[in-house]
């Protein structure tokens, strides 16, 4: 078996082969083993609820968003991933530059605000509903940004309490000067979109929403492109040559000669986009309506965004898959048997993924070491190799 | 026998960091109230050695015998308790101590005659109160008793009793003891009770006279947890300071080593810092004493101070250990000298009978030859004009850099000489635009800089060689190809719309590590942390000079790089000069000074005190104005 995996191996193309032991493939790997080992403790964890339905339901969980609803749990997924991807991007494109952007709520917020406000009150077009929640996001997001360069307030106690202030300003403003477009009757959520201003849902291509699910839109794609895009800037231009470098070092950014202030406040105001966007990718896909009275708790999603962002290890292009297997997972644990299992097991799995993700730090540094050791058995083995020959040779 | 020689045997030490031998098989045989100086390249294994002896690290394979016992030093309170101390290349004080307090930290003496006073007042209020208390029992057990038993139980009975049954302490019941039987008699319970509330109201008085934090050790150590109470004395006890400086006193005169006690460290002057610490080991009663590169930091007539204050050590019984690479010092202190090269002893050799030439080959391994600026070119106009330059330190609450004047002219190497601190930085700071000058003027060529960003400082052609080149020159995540052009990623040639062209910049690296002969694990791929120090610095100068420009400032350009590599970036500055660029040398070493420069401009707190030709000066007339002890300097404008 080792063997066929060594001759697999060599059959490889160079290039492939290089890139399957470069630095990125490694943290992919200590990802993934931090996925794997967290869907581990999930499993025992449901073992010790109820033994008997826990391998049915654990399934359940993986693949239940894709076999137990079909297609339309496929749809469901995409819809709840594209958000939770547009968040992701957006934490880690202001994490690459040394900030901590955990206001993500609060310009999530906003960006639901804009987005629904000119869905409902001013019936835009779907692209000027997401415009303008990009805007609203970005505005936000400048404000901790501006603290911290001008002020020198630490940008995660100003974000934190941005996000309250964003939740009740928004919901203020639905109770008052928005009222029309709350629906008193049912609890005040906002109104159903597609039943204001049709054209301000996400297109759907068409597709028939009894088979793929009424949420399934667009969305997804935005949000993978917006993901790719990230990534390109990032990795691609000078642009994000200098935030990656402010990130790493500011005073070498500050003797090159980049102005790493206003580095600061455009990297702000991109994640802030990016979030907002995620809101209207959410909010005019019609997943959810925006509730203006439960104002205690702030939407998940952004949240479960720094999640993605933690799993993903801060790569674009990871959050893609970081934001698919979270939304499979959640989708697929609604179909659990919820009397045994609730369905929060999903969010207890991601956060023990997240908390094993964050020692993945220290998970690499024991790369080296293995590698060490896997030269010493290399080492090791010819000498045994030709002692086998030799014994052969005696044989004979 | 022959053990008894020898203070400190190492043998056969290997300590290994990952695939690295830091020391290979090093042996180093120290003998008693000798100087033992240990010379090596940067990175020969001078410090690893050390650290080993000092407890910092524990070696790999090897054994380490003190005044003949093996012994194992697994921290450095073990190095402590056989009398081995060690002066670091960069000391450990507390900035914001004075000298006396940073000397006695951690060995602590407490104020006794005060509280010795209090205690005993307190113990005898104690004792009485114990016994008023004891016998107000008994006189009320024997009244409860009186009719019936009276005849039954005698007084000393009672006694008993009391001892036994009523937990009382066994002085306590001893004092009761003590009384006459007849005395019993006349007590009264009355006057018993008001004599205990007094006494208790006494030594609540006492025990509030005494620090809190001591009432308390007292009271553990009356409960028994001595070790307890030991630990809370020495943590929160009122320190002996008058007693601790009396005995440093002592200890300076003997040994010459003058401080000011009472100076708070940060402004106490590098040398004096030095000596702090060498009390500070005398005073742990060390006997075998270790300098680390001890002379890096001092102006020439410090380092004179300091070598005489080796032998009065040695004088005194002392052994030393001596790590350098300053060839003079060793033969002006040294008893015998142990080499090392890339973590191999090469050798130990009797001082006087060994020549410095030999030394140096044996330290590298090859002949050194020294760099000389020898061009006889006129340099051209004045590239760099610093007029009035003031610079003031927010926390320092100073100038630390005051109307300084000079020019740097094309084709010319001028050097700033000093010691660490005397403004050097911020004067470059202000000159290259890492932080905004106070007032005063930069001209470059016949640009005012004074509102120019770094930015199009760096555009019009200036070029910064950091003194940090891990906080400033390199980001150190970034690999070596990203790190070559941190400067100039905005240049056409890497960059087209702010996409960046990976292709030219990976040739602009592999072309710059083939000049400059930069050495790394993976190429232009390999991460800039990764890299040995000379090399990040070979890099760091390979980018800067690469963009060709008017005006070099290197600050420290060879600090912390060995023999081979300081070699390579002198003759590397020399060429910039030939090419014409006007060159401004930051430098603590002398030797670099003199090997580079043109001119020499000598800063001493803040202010340029004196200008010379190297050839016109030595360099003790130098230290003599970098010491502050002389200053003459006029700027006259355009030159003399």
């Amino acid at each position: 078996m080792e063997m066929n995996m060594k001759d697999f191996m060599k059959s490889l193309p160079n290039r492939t082969k290089k890139a399957l032991i470069s630095n990125g493939a490694y943290k992919a790997y200590s990802s993934i083993a931090c996925v794997l080992i967290g869907l581990l403790i999930g499993f025992l964890i449901m073992v010790c609820l109820s033994p008997a339905d826990a391998f049915y339901d654990f399934g359940m969980m993986i693949t239940g968003g894709l076999k137990y609803y079909e297609l339309e749990g496929f749809g469901n997924i995409l819809a709840t991933m594209a958000p939770l991807l547009c968040c992701g991007v957006g934490v880690i494109f202001a994490y690459k530059t040394g900030i901590f952007n955990i206001g993500a709520a609060g310009q999530y917020v906003l960006g639901s605000f804009g987005a629904l406000v000119f869905a409902l009150q001013f019936k835009q077009h779907w692209t000027i509903c997401i415009l303008m929640a990009m805007i609203f996001g970005a505005l936000w997001a400048c404000i901790p940004a501006l603290l911290k360069v001008f002020c020198n307030v630490n940008e995660v106690i100003s974000g934190i309490m941005l996000n309250w202030i964003a939740l009740f300003f928004v919901n203020y403003s639905y109770q008052t000067y928005l009222s029309d477009i709350v629906d008193p009757a049912n609890s005040f959520k906002t109104k159903v979109v597609s039943a204001i201003s049709p054209s301000s849902v996400l297109p759907n291509f068409g597709a028939d929403p009894n088979v793929i699910g009424n949420t399934f839109t667009c969305a997804f794609l935005i949000a993978i492109l917006i993901a790719v895009v990230a990534f390109i800037l990032m990795e691609k231009t000078t642009f994000g040559y200098q935030l990656k470098a402010s990130g790493y070092n500011r005073h070498a950014t500050k003797y090159a000669g980049i102005n790493a202030k206003k580095n600061a406040i455009i990297t702000m105001a991109i994640s802030g986009a990016i979030i907002g966007l995620g809101a209207a990718l959410y909010y005019l896909a019609g997943v959810e309506e925006w509730s203006a009275q439960i104002s205690t708790s702030l939407p998940q999603v952004p949240w479960n965004g720094i999640i993605v962002a933690f799993i993903a290890q801060l790569n674009p292009i990871g959050a893609i898959f970081a934001s698919g297997f979270l939304s499979l997972i959640s989708v697929g644990s609604t179909a659990t048997s919820q009397s045994v299992f609730p369905k929060e097991i999903s969010d207890l799995i991601t956060a023990v993924i997240v908390y094993l993700s964050g020692l993945t730090a220290v998970t690499l540094r024991f790369i080296p070491w293995i590698k060490a050791k896997l030269k010493k058995k290399k080492e090791g083995e010819p000498k045994e190799m030709a002692l086998s020959v030799n014994g052969s040779k005696g044989g004979k | 026998m022959e053990n008894n020689n020898y203070a400190i045997e190492m043998l056969n030490i290997t300590k290994k960091f990952g695939p690295l031998y830091a020391n290979k098989n090093v042996t180093l045989k120290i003998k008693k109230g000798e100087i033992h100086a240990l010379l090596g390249e940067n990175g020969a294994g001078k410090s690893t050695i050390m650290s080993i002896l000092f407890g910092l690290y524990s070696p790999d394979e090897g054994k380490i015998r003190v005044n003949g016992k093996e012994v194992v030093i697994k921290d450095p309170n073990v190095a402590n308790d056989l009398k081995i101390g060690m002066v670091h290349q960069h000391f450990k004080l507390v900035e914001c101590y004075t000298l006396l307090e940073n000397i006695i930290l951690g060995k602590e003496i407490a104020k006794n005659h005060f509280v010795e006073d209090t205690e005993k007042k307190e113990h005898a209020v104690m004792t009485r109160l114990y016994i008023i208390e004891g016998l107000v029992r008994f006189l009320r057990l024997r009244k409860e008793l009186t009719d019936v038993l009276k005849t039954a139980i005698s007084d000393n009975d009672l006694r008993y009793i009391l001892g036994h049954d009523y937990h009382f302490t066994q002085s306590q019941t001893n004092a009761i003891l003590e009384l006459p039987i007849s005395e019993l008699n006349d007590f009264k319970e009355k006057e018993l009770l008001s004599e205990a509330k007094t006494l208790r109201d006494q030594f609540i008085e006492l025990n509030g006279k005494k620090s809190n934090a001591f009432s308390k050790a007292v009271r553990a150590t009356k409960y028994g947890f001595a070790r307890f109470a030991d630990w809370w004395n020495k943590t929160f006890y009122n320190v002996d300071l008058n007693k601790a400086a009396y005995d440093i006193t002592e200890i300076s005169r003997k040994y010459g080593l003058s401080v000011d006690l009472n100076c708070v460290t940060e402004d106490a002057t590098v040398g004096m810092q030095q000596r702090t610490e060498i009390l500070k080991m005398l005073y742990r009663n060390a006997d075998i004493l270790i300098f680390d590169e001890p002379t890096a930091v001092l102006s020439p007539q410090e380092i004179e101070g300091l070598l005489l204050i080796m032998k009065n050590l040695k004088r005194e019984g002392k052994t030393i250990i001596f790590i350098t690479h300053k060839l003079n010092e060793i033969k002006a202190v040294a008893d015998r000298v142990t080499v090392l090269r890339r973590g191999e002893t090469i050798g130990t050799y009797d001082v006087k009978k060994t020549s410095v030439t030999k030394l140096s080959d044996l330290m590298v391994g090859r002949h050194v030859a020294t760099t000389l600026n020898k061009s006889k070119k006129k340099p051209g106009k004045a590239m760099l004009k610093i007029r009035n330059l003031t610079m003031f330190d927010n926390r320092k609450k100073k100038n630390v850099v005051s109307r300084v004047n000079f020019d740097v002219h094309a084709g010319e190497i001028v050097s700033i000489a000093g010691i660490d601190g005397n403004g050097q930085t911020e004067l470059i700071y202000g000159i290259t635009g890492l932080e905004k000058q106070t007032s005063g003027e930069v001209k470059f060529e016949d640009t005012v800089l004074k509102q120019k960003d770094i930015k199009s400082r760096n555009a019009l052609g200036l070029s910064h060689i950091p003194e940090d080149r891990h906080k400033h020159g390199l980001v150190l995540d970034y690999d070596l190809k990203q790190n070559l052009v941190l400067r100039d990623f905005k240049d056409p040639r890497f960059q087209r719309f702010g996409f960046i062209n990976s292709k030219n910049i990976r040739d602009n690296a592999n072309k710059l590590i083939k000049e400059h002969d930069i050495r790394s694990s993976d190429g232009a791929n390999s991460s800039a942390r990764g890299m040995s120090g000379g090399n990040q610095q070979k890099a760091i100068i390979a980018r800067e000079i690469a963009r060709k420009p008017k005006v070099l400032v290197a600050v420290q350009p060879t600090r912390g790089v060995d023999v081979g590599a300081i070699q390579n970036i002198h003759s590397r500055l020399l060429e910039e000069k030939e090419r014409g660029t006007a060159i401004l040398l930051v430098s603590y070493e002398l030797d670099e000074v003199f090997a580079l420069s043109d001119r020499i401009l000598v800063m001493y707190e803040g202010e340029i005190v004196g200008e010379f030709k190297p050839k016109d000066v030595t360099r003790q007339e130098l230290g003599l104005y970098m010491s502050g002890a002389k200053r003459n300097y006029h700027f006259v404008e355009g030159g003399k």
